[in-house]
C-alpha cells in the first residue's frame, strides 16, 4: 500500500532529525485503512537516557520531535511531565495547540537531578489521536561525583636566571582527583612578569577521573629583578580556576658573580672521561689585556684548591714566575695523583672568570719546559722513569684545573711550616729540593681573591631527567655566599660543618664512615660495599646485573644529618650503550679493597646533579655558621 | 668497548730516600719492628691501645701524619692506616710488599682521588681527602678471627 510506504520513509526522516538517545521512532495511527481521514502521532526517540548527571546542574537538553504521521490535524491537550521523579526534568516546546498533517514540532527535556539516585519519568502527550497519550521515557541517574583538580607542586620557585636565558623546565602535574571527567577550559600564564614564563601542557580540553597530566614551565627572564607570575588553570571542579605562583630571579649578566660549567666529554681528542665538570676560561698576561687567550675544557674541581694550566694552552698570555721570597728562586710544584702526577713552575696570569677579572692569580703551569724535569720524589714510585706523568692533556683528561673548594690554599699551613716533598720545590742548577712557602704565597683558590662575593661558591648543577644520562648538562658556578639574591639559601637550608681536613661522616649499611666528603671532582659515588660486582670494562665502576636503589646518611660535624638515596646502574652497560653521552646519572665505584675498606664515602659529581650547593669556605662566616661547610 | 676513565684526582705520594731503611719493616714483620718505624717516620712516641685480639700501636709522624700499627697476639703486623695532611712514607709502611704496591700503582692507572689494590699478598685502600689522605693496607688472612676489618683505621 502506498500510504504504508510513504509513513515508513516518513519515520526513517524523523530518526535522522531526532537528536540524543533513545529509541527509534514510533507511530500511534488512528487509521486502519484507506479512506478515512485521522490525525496520527508519531515521536522520535521514544525514550531519552541522559546518563549521569552531577546532582544540582543540569543536563544538555535532548530533543523530542513529535510528528503529526496522520493526513487530519492534530490537537494537543497536554505536554506533560509525569512519573516518579518529573520534578528532575523540565521541558520547553514548540508545540502549540494542533499541529498540521505531516507537520512536526519539538520537545526539548533537560535533566536536573534533586538526588544522588536513578530517576524516572516521561514525557505525556495528550492528543485526539488514537492510542493517546503517548509516552516518552526518561531515565537518568544522579550523582555526588564531582571533578576536582589538584596541582604539585603548589608554586614554584625558578631560582636565579641570567636575564635572556632560559631555565631548565619545571613541571606541574595536575591530576584530576574526583570521581568526574574534569573539564579544562583554559591554561594561561597572568600577573604582572607572565612574559617571563612560557608553558607547554599534555592536558586536552578534558581529563578523565584520577587520571593526571603535565604543564611544563621555563623561566626566561627579561630584566635583572625578581619575577613574579601565577598560571592559571580553569576547569569545571570547584574553586576554579586553581593558581600556581611562580617565581624566579632574573640576574644579570653583567653583575657577573657567575660563570657557567658544563658536563660533557671533554676536550677534543679525549673520549673517556664522564661527569667532569669543565668551564671556559681567560688568562691574560698580567696587566695586559691583548695578551690574552681563552681556555675551553678546564676541570671544576671542589676537592681541590687552585688553578693548574697546562703550558701548551696559554697561547699569548705568558706567566709571570713567582719566587721564593726567601732565596729568590722560581717556585716549581708537584701535584701526585693516583694515576700520575704532574709537574710545573708556578706563574701568574689575571684569570677571567665569566666576567670578573682577577688579577695575578698564581697558578701551576703544568708541564712547563722552565721548569724542568720533574724531582723523583714527584712521583709514585719514587723515581721519574717508571712513574705515570700525566704531562699532556690527554692524559690528565682537561686542558687545566680550577679548584674552587672550600679551602683558600691547595696545601696551606702544611706547606707554610716546613718544607715538604710533593708539593713546592726549587730547582737551582736543575737539582730540585722541596721548600716551604708562605701561605699568602702558595697557589690560592682564585674566588678568594675576588674583590666581593669572595667567602664562598655555589655549584647549581640541573638535575638529569630522562634516562640514565646525557649527551651535556650545564650548570653555574655562582661566587660568594649569602652575598646576593643569587647566591642565598632559602631558608631551611641545612648546613654541613666540615672538619678541618673538609671532611664529614657518612653511614652506609650500619658502618661509620667518618672520612666522608662530598667532590665535584669525582666523576661517581665511590664507596666500598664487596656485595656489588665491579666492572670488567670500565675497572674501578660498579656494574650490578640490576640497578640496585640505596642509602646513606650524611652528618655534618655540626650534627646537621640528612638521608640520601641514590641508584647505582651498571657502569659497563650504561657507557655502552650511550657512547655519546658524558653525563651519567647512575655512576659508582669502588674505593675499597674487600680486607682493607676504606672509611671514607666520596660523594661524587652525580650527588650535584638537581642540587645547588653551597660552600662556605674556611674562617667566613654567614649567620651562626662558620667554614668550611656545606649547605644544600 | 668504552673505557672510561675515573677522573677523581688523587694526590698520592711517597717520600723516599730521606731515610735508609737498613731492613724492611711494617706490614708483615714483628712487632719489634714497629720502633724501626717510629724512627724512620720520626715519630716522637708509639702509643700502644690493647684489644683482646690485637695490639694497636700509633705513630704520629714527623710529618704531621699519624700512622697506626696493628698486630696480632703472635707479635704479626698485619695490618697498618693512617690519616693526614700527606701521604707517609709508605715503603715504611708497605715493608716487604711496597715493591708489589710500586709496580702496581704506576702500571694500572685508574683513578684520581681513589686508588685500590687487591692481590692475595695486599689489600690497599688510598684516598685524597679534600685536605690530606687517609690508607689502610693489610695482608689479606692474617686479620685475626672476629676483626672487623672497618676497624682497622
Amino acid at each position: 500500500m502506498s500510504l504504508k510506504i510513504y509513513a515508513s520513509i516518513l519515520v526513517s526522516a524523523l530518526t535522522l532529525v531526532a537528536c540524543g538517545g533513545g529509541g527509534g521512532g514510533s507511530t500511534s495511527s488512528g487509521s486502519g485503512g484507506g479512506g478515512t481521514t485521522a490525525p496520527a502521532v508519531s515521536v522520535s526517540p521514544t525514550s531519552i537516557a541522559f546518563g549521569s548527571q552531577t546532582v544540582g546542574t543540569s543536563s544538555a537538553a535532548q530533543t523530542v520531535t513529535l510528528t503529526n504521521s496522520g493526513n487530519a490535524s492534530l490537537s494537543i491537550s497536554s505536554i506533560s511531565l509525569t512519573g516518579t521523579n518529573a520534578g528532575d526534568y523540565a521541558e520547553t516546546t514548540t508545540c502549540g495547540s494542533s499541529l498540521a498533517a505531516s507537520a512536526h514540532c519539538t520537545i526539548s527535556v533537560t535533566f536536573t537531578p534533586t538526588a544522588a539516585s536513578a530517576t524516572t519519568a516521561a514525557v505525556s502527550l495528550s492528543t485526539n489521536a488514537a492510542g493517546s497519550p503517548t509516552s516518552v521515557a526518561l531515565t537518568g541517574t544522579g550523582t555526588s561525583s564531582t571533578p576536582a583538580v589538584s596541582v604539585s607542586p603548589a608554586s614554584i620557585a625558578f631560582g636565579s636566571q641570567a636575564v635572556g636565558t632560559s631555565s631548565a623546565a619545571q613541571t606541574v602535574t595536575v591530576t584530576n582527583s574526583g570521581n568526574a571527567t574534569l573539564s579544562i577550559s583554559s591554561i594561561s600564564l597572568a600577573g604582572t612578569n607572565a612574559s617571563d614564563y612560557t608553558e607547554t601542557s599534555t592536558c586536552g580540553s578534558s581529563l578523565a577521573a584520577s587520571a593526571t597530566c603535565t604543564i611544563s614551565l621555563t623561566f626566561k627572564p627579561t630584566a635583572a629583578t625578581s619575577s613574579s607570575a601565577t598560571l592559571s588553570i580553569a576547569t569545571n571542579a570547584a574553586g576554579s580556576p586553581t593558581s600556581i605562583a611562580l617565581t624566579g630571579i632574573g640576574t644579570s649578566t653583567t653583575a657577573g658573580n657567575s660563570f657557567p660549567i658544563t658536563i660533557d666529554q671533554g676536550p677534543i681528542g679525549i673520549t673517556n672521561t664522564v661527569n667532569v665538570a669543565y668551564a671556559t676560561i681567560t688568562i691574560c698576561t698580567p696587566g695586559s689585556t691583548s695578551q690574552c687567550t681563552t681556555i675551553d675544557h678546564i676541570q671544576v674541581d671542589t676537592g681541590s684548591y687552585g688553578l693548574r694550566l697546562f703550558s701548551t694552552e696559554l697561547g699569548a698570555a705568558v706567566p709571570t714566575s713567582v719566587t721564593d721570597p726567601a732565596s729568590g728562586n722560581a717556585i716549581n710544584e708537584c701535584v701526585i695523583y693516583a694515576d700520575g702526577y704532574t709537574w710545573g713552575s708556578v706563574g701568574k696570569v689575571d684569570l677571567t672568570l665569566g666576567n670578573r677579572t682577577i688579577p695575578g692569580v698564581a697558578a701551576q703551569v703544568l708541564s712547563d719546559t722552565k721548569a724542568g724535569a720533574p724531582p723523583n720524589t714527584c712521583s709514585h714510585t719514587g723515581t721519574t722513569s717508571n712513574g705515570s706523568y700525566e704531562n699532556t692533556v690527554t692524559a690528565f683528561g682537561a686542558k687545566g684545573l680550577i679548584g674552587i673548594g672550600p679551602f683558600a690554599q691547595d696545601c696551606g699551613s702544611y706547606c707554610a711550616q716546613s718544607a715538604q716533598p710533593q708539593w713546592y720545590y726549587t730547582c737551582p742548577s736543575g737539582a730540585c729540593s722541596p721548600i716551604a712557602v708562605p701561605v699568602a704565597n702558595q697557589v690560592q683558590n682564585p674566588i678568594t681573591l675576588l674583590s666581593a662575593d669572595n667567602n664562598g661558591v655555589v655549584i647549581d648543577l640541573p638535575a638529569v631527567t630522562a634516562g640514565v644520562g646525557q649527551a651535556t648538562l650545564q650548570g653555574t658556578v655562582y661566587f660568594g655566599v649569602s652575598t646576593q639574591s643569587n647566591n642565598t639559601p632559602s631558608p631551611g637550608t641545612g648546613w654541613y660543618t666540615l672538619t678541618n681536613i673538609g671532611t664529614l661522616s657518612t653511614t652506609y649499611k650500619q658502618a661509620s664512615l667518618p672520612n666522608s666528603f662530598i667532590d665535584l671532582g669525582s666523576n661517581g659515588l665511590f664507596f666500598g660495599d664487596s656485595a656489588i660486582p665491579t666492572c670488567t670494562t670500565s675497572t674501578g665502576f660498579y656494574c650490578p646485573t640490576n640497578p640496585l636503589n640505596l642509602s646513606a646518611t650524611i652528618t655534618g660535624a655540626n650534627g646537621t644529618q640528612t638521608t640520601a638515596s641514590f641508584t647505582v646502574d651498571n657502569a659497563d652497560a650504561d657507557f655502552n650503550a650511550n657512547p655519546s653521552f658524558g653525563v651519567f646519572k647512575y655512576i659508582a665505584g669502588n674505593n675499597s679493597s674487600p680486607t682493607a675498606p676504606s672509611n671514607a664515602f666520596d660523594w661524587g659529581s652525580p650527588f650535584f646533579f638537581g642540587r645547588r650547593i653551597y660552600h662556605l669556605f674556611e674562617g667566613q662566616t654567614v649567620g651562626t655558621v662558620t667554614g668550611p661547610a656545606l649547605a644544600f | 668497548m668504552l673505557i672510561k676513565r675515573l677522573a677523581n684526582r688523587l694526590c698520592l705520594g711517597i717520600v723516599l730516600g730521606a731515610v735508609s731503611v737498613a731492613a724492611q719493616a711494617g706490614l708483615g714483620e714483628p712487632k719489634e719492628r714497629v720502633e724501626h718505624d717510629r724512627v724512620a717516620l720520626q715519630a716522637a712516641v708509639i702509643t700502644v691501645t690493647h684489644t683482646s685480639a690485637y695490639d694497636r700501636h700509633e705513630l704520629r709522624a714527623a710529618n704531621g701524619v699519624t700512622v697506626h700499627e696493628f698486630s696480632d697476639r703472635q707479635g704479626q703486623v698485619f695490618a697498618v692506616s693512617f690519616i693526614g695532611p700527606a701521604m707517609p712514607d709508605l715503603k715504611v709502611l708497605l715493608g716487604s710488599h711496597f715493591a708489589e704496591y710500586a709496580a702496581k700503582a704506576h702500571a694500572s692507572p685508574s683513578s684520581h682521588k681513589v686508588y685500590t689494590h687487591s692481590s692475595a699478598t695486599l689489600q690497599l685502600s688510598l684516598v685524597k681527602l679534600p685536605r690530606g689522605f687517609t690508607g689502610t693496607a693489610v695482608v689479606p688472612g692474617s686479620v685475626p678471627a672476629g676483626v672487623d676489618p672497618r676497624d682497622l683505621h
